[in-house]
């Protein structure tokens, strides 16, 4: 036999199961905006992420910004988003964050494995 | 190799959802990531060939490394001057290292490396998971060629004296980062170490200590990170990371830069020329290659890749090519009632070959929309 004879599943199934009763974490605020940071609709995003998806790499135009505000009205500036989320700056105590991580949310589809 | 098709289960993305395969429908909703319409069939025979050459490959890329060492071939593969003494010291030391993917070209005769992932291989939850599962419902009498699971497993209880705990599990948060990560922290959990998951954005850096740190300002003394070193080295803490690598071990270690980067496909090609596991490949051009493909040194997920073929091209788009290419010759790679399979051939450290995940195309390039097709053999 090459293969494993039996796999037990702990932290994964629980991930998993968190994730399909929609308790999974991904509370972060995020908002469609154009290249000016003003409000638009979502499906612009959705449809600027099926182009990238197809090999589109010309300007986008819209994408999503995480952790930003706004008034919530379309044309609204968004001010404080990032281009993914969890890129909060937090710092205390001379602990710098965000020194990792900016190359994959400035990119097409920001996985960091291939 | 035969490529048959099967009706899919009943309610497959449920099931392969309850294995943390969440991830297996592609982003914009066009189609299935994880494809069980159809399947591989291979001889236990084409197996034992598939891991014997995984092995030699390996032990190829071994003394690549060493090779590249000793000729200082930095330049060739554009790895930045500050990041050599780290790599010099980590290929020296042998710290920690846990895995890397094999990507083979075979068309039931020739076997053909055409890359190696091993910084930051994904595909894992489905090839050492949800395959396993699949393989028990639809054909529970035959064999699959995969032990990943448990030579993770067994491999984290060999790490267990040389980290500290807990490791911490360090990605972007997509989905599929995610739960790569949440799978390897259970292998992890599962031979008895504390682990920690967040995300590459959340480690810090405390600049009174010069310490890695965690959300807790705790110092991170063990990370496994789901992330390349060349995006790490460009980013804020690049230098941090160099600088203060006797603090903070990480997992793939520094040195794995030598074997991602895909001029390493030229090196072995000088090292080992007409090996019969290698394609022709050249740093400085396609020389006599009529049919050839140009890939990015650091190029990901099958983006900027352009196929030389009879004088026509094709072409995969993205952001990747500033450090450079490699030409490699055209690989075998067979089609399959329209659909073209890359092999992926896992290894987990020093314990060797443990299995294989087969990604699908419509064409000869493999890219982040390919699907995963599980196998068997017989």
């Amino acid at each position: 036999m090459k293969r494993t004879s039996h796999i037990t599943l702990g932290l994964l199934a629980g991930m998993a199961l968190a994730f399909t009763t929609g308790c999974h974490r991904h509370n972060e605020r995020r908002d469609c905006v154009d290249d000016a940071s003003r409000l638009a609709g979502e499906q612009n995003c959705t449809n600027a992420e099926s182009l990238r998806h197809n090999g589109y790499i010309g300007p986008m135009g819209y994408h999503w910004a995480y952790g930003g505000s706004s008034g919530g009205h379309i044309g609204d500036v968004v001010v404080g988003g990032n281009p993914m989320p969890g890129m909060g700056h937090a710092a205390g105590g001379g602990v710098g964050r965000g020194g990792f991580g900016a190359t994959a949310g400035s990119g097409s589809g920001g996985s960091g494995g291939e | 190799m035969q490529r048959h098709t099967i009706a899919p289960r009943d309610d497959w993305q449920k099931k392969v959802e309850k294995v943390g395969l969440v991830f297996h429908t592609l982003d914009d909703g066009s189609g299935s990531y994880w494809d069980e319409s159809a399947y591989y069939e291979f001889t236990a025979a084409e197996v034992d060939r598939l891991e014997a050459a995984s092995e030699k490959l390996q032990e190829m890329c071994l003394a690549a490394g060493q090779y590249i060492i000793d000729h200082k071939r930095w330049a060739d593969l554009k790895v930045p001057a500050e990041a050599v003494p780290q790599i010099l010291k980590t290929w020296n030391n042998e710290p920690p290292a846990l895995y890397g993917r094999f990507d083979l070209a075979y068309d039931g005769k020739q076997i053909k490396l055409l890359e190696y992932n091993a910084d930051t291989p994904t595909a894992l939850v489905e090839a050492a998971v949800a395959q396993w599962y699949w393989l028990e419902d639809q054909f529970p009498g035959a064999d699959q060629w995969n032990s990943i699971h448990e030579k993770l497993i067994a491999k984290w209880k060999d790490l267990k004296d040389y980290v500290t705990e807990p490791v911490s599990f360090a990605y972007v948060p997509t989905t599929e980062d995610e739960f790569t990560v949440g799978y390897l922290r259970d292998t992890a959990e599962q031979a008895g170490l504390k682990t920690q998951a967040l995300k590459m954005s959340d480690i810090g850096f405390d600049h009174n200590t010069f310490t890695f740190v965690d959300l807790e300002g705790k110092p991170i003394k063990s990370i496994f990170k789901l992330y390349p070193w060349e995006w790490m080295l460009k980013e804020e803490f690049g230098s941090r990371a160099l600088d203060f690598m006797d603090k903070t071990q990480w997992m793939e270690p520094i040195w794995k830069m030598m074997f991602s980067n895909k001029g390493l496909l030229a090196i072995l090609w000088e090292m080992y020329p007409g090996n019969e596991l290698l394609l022709p490949a050249y740093l400085d051009g396609p020389r006599e290659m009529k049919d050839y493909v140009r890939k990015p040194l650091l190029g990901r997920e099958g983006a900027n890749v352009q196929v030389i073929r009879q004088g026509e091209k094709e072409q995969s788009y993205g952001r990747y090519g500033e450090e450079g290419w490699v030409y490699q010759a055209l690989a075998p790679i067979p089609c399959m009632d329209g659909h073209y399979p890359v092999l992926g051939s896992w290894m987990i450290a020093d314990l060797g070959a443990a299995g294989m995940g087969i990604r699908e195309s419509d064409t000869i390039i493999t890219t982040n929309r390919s699907r995963f097709v599980p196998h068997l053999f017989r």
